[in-house]
């Protein structure tokens, strides 16, 4: 084995179901929870698991109280080697890379990855995410997630000529897939017309288009892909990271436009596949679960990663291709449109990818052409991105 | 994501919630070089970063993210320059926020575009636009001072 992984593998995964609200659920209750779902998943014991990265955002209890009072220091492996990682909604994929790097290194046999979201314990999820901008320079005008993803959305179709119709068609495609996840939390499928009629959040984006505010958690062990039965391991075959400037407009100019066009994810796409030893995408990957909490993103992840052309995902997509029986399904779990635990998300990605990669997905599950799934996140303002290959 | 939608979500029974916020008092140091640049608005000057390989960075940094190189030199730049892309904020009338790459800027920064009919709003057209920037009459030394307006 050559690449940066080894002969890691993902061994067990568990995500909670995804809500708008888990009013009777604390952070330390989320992360127990998925935490030994996952433990059991693998078939290991507990005491088998010897490192812990936590994967998420600080919350308000969990960033300035004592961790272990909240019982992170209580979770299988935290007692041995406890890490934390927080890179946004990336967080998730880039604990991924470091835990697969210190079992391939043979420091750490199992690995727990965990992470929790209670996003509806703020008053307003606007109002906290619009409160992490710098201060000096947001008087410009109001940057925030939903603004910057219309900024590329807008540069999307005036450069590829695609209509508010033909954007419309990832949110259907997904919401169409939420409908037979049992995890997502909205399960009903919705139309174009639905879609361009509901309400404005920032043009050319609308509800509808957008990611909803959810709670949930989910967690991984990443160990040796020999310690389980083959049919449960899922290996990691390669991944890539890269990570763009750090303001947004440094990269809407001629000659530096990777926030409009999306070619930082190229960048992190080709170090994983050369890691993983993938020549043609299209014809060696099976599906894909990409971070998407609007549509841009998947359409710039779906190009990024080499699936297709620049500026044709979004036609594709309207003509059927991409979907849940297509020869290349994209988001069959619904993504990120039908529930995004921000924290979390990278894992929930990574545990619908090895579900389906070990045949497991029931209702949702689909064919895979080849036993290969990409999955992505993304921190910041689409400016860190991980791309990871997992194998059967 | 709606604000109103989460105001009328009911309380569910029987379950105690503790109020509490995160509200931790900052003083954060502002770069010397966007301090400068906010001088300047006053006497309507837009003022970028000049670094020492001619990187000129709006609103000015005193690091180049690009060479990791001190900034220690300002340019103005402007007042002409070209929408590189574009929103539309529900609000009335709607707002429009545009990056603009400035003249003799190497970067797009955000502001508010003006003086555009609703109808017109919603344009692709715009992506490309020449504008201008244009100021207040008494520039108090803040983003408020200038907006932008379509026009070459």
């Amino acid at each position: 084995m050559t690449n940066s992984a080894g002969n890691s593998a993902v061994l067990g995964v568990a995500q909670l179901p995804m809500r708008t609200r888990l009013p009777e659920t604390t952070y330390a209750d989320l992360l127990g929870q998925a935490a030994s779902k996952a433990v059991a998943d693998a078939g290991l014991d507990l005491d088998q698991i010897d490192g812990l990265l936590l994967a998420q955002a600080p919350t308000t209890t969990l960033g300035v109280d004592e961790p272990q009072y909240w019982g992170i220091a209580g979770l299988p492996g935290a007692d041995k080697f406890l890490g934390r990682v927080h890179v946004a909604a990336a967080s998730g994929l880039t604990a991924l890379r470091l835990a697969a790097a210190h079992v391939k290194s043979g420091r750490l046999r199992n690995v727990l990855i965990v992470a929790a979201d209670l996003a509806d314990e703020a008053a307003s999820l606007r109002g906290a995410l619009g409160a992490m901008h710098d201060p000096f320079t947001s008087g410009q005008a109001p940057i925030n997630a939903i603004t910057a993803a219309a900024l590329q959305t807008s540069y999307y179709m005036a450069t590829h000529k695609a209509s508010e119709r033909t954007m419309a068609s990832v949110a259907v495609k997904n919401r169409g897939n939420g409908a037979l996840n049992p995890f997502a939390q909205l399960r009903k499928p919705v139309t174009v017309d639905e879609v361009i009629e509901s309400p404005v959040l920032s043009w050319p984006i609308r509800r509808l288009d957008s990611s909803p505010r959810t709670s949930g958690a989910a967690a991984i062990v990443v160990g040796r892909a020999g310690d389980v039965g083959p049919k449960r391991a899922v290996r990691i075959a390669g991944y890539g990271a890269f990570s763009g400037a750090r303001s947004i407009g440094a990269q809407m100019v001629p000659g530096a436009s990777s926030y409009l066009d999306g070619s930082d994810l190229t960048e992190a796409a080709r170090r994983a596949y050369a890691d993983a030893d993938i020549a043609d995408p299209t014809a060696e990957i099976g599906m894909a679960e990409v971070y998407a909490s609007f549509g841009i993103f998947e359409l710039l992840s779906i190009e990024g990663l080499g699936l297709c052309g620049s500026g044709e995902a979004a036609p594709r997509i309207a003509a059927g291709e991409f979907q849940r029986t297509a020869p290349l399904p994209v988001n069959p779990s619904g993504g990120a449109t039908c529930g995004n635990p921000i924290s979390a998300s990278g894992l929930v990605r990574i545990a619908e990818a090895v579900t389906q990669l070990r045949g497991e997905a029931g209702e949702r599950q689909v064919e895979l052409k080849a036993p290969r799934a990409i999955v992505t996140a993304t921190g910041g303002l689409f400016q860190t991105h991980e791309v990871g290959v997992l194998e059967a | 994501m709606s604000a109103a939608r989460e105001r009328n979500r009911e309380e569910p029974q029987d379950i105690e919630f503790v109020d509490a916020g995160w509200r931790v008092a900052q003083r954060y140091h502002a770069d010397p070089l966007l301090l400068r640049f906010f001088d300047g608005l006053k006497s309507k000057q837009l003022l970028a970063g000049k670094s020492p390989a001619g990187r000129a960075i709006f609103p000015p940094a005193s690091l180049c993210e690009v060479t990791y190189s001190e900034v220690t030199e300002l340019v103005p730049v402007g007042p002409r320059g070209v929408i590189r892309t574009f929103t539309v904020l529900p609000a009335d009338p709607p707002k429009v926020i545009v990056f603009v790459q400035l003249d003799g800027a190497d970067t797009a920064s955000a502001g508010y575009l003006r003086g555009v009919w609703e109808k017109d709003m919603y344009s692709l057209d715009l992506i490309g636009a020449p504008c201008i920037a244009v100021f207040a009459d008494e520039p108090v030394g803040d983003w408020s001072d200038f907006w932008f307006e379509l026009g070459k």
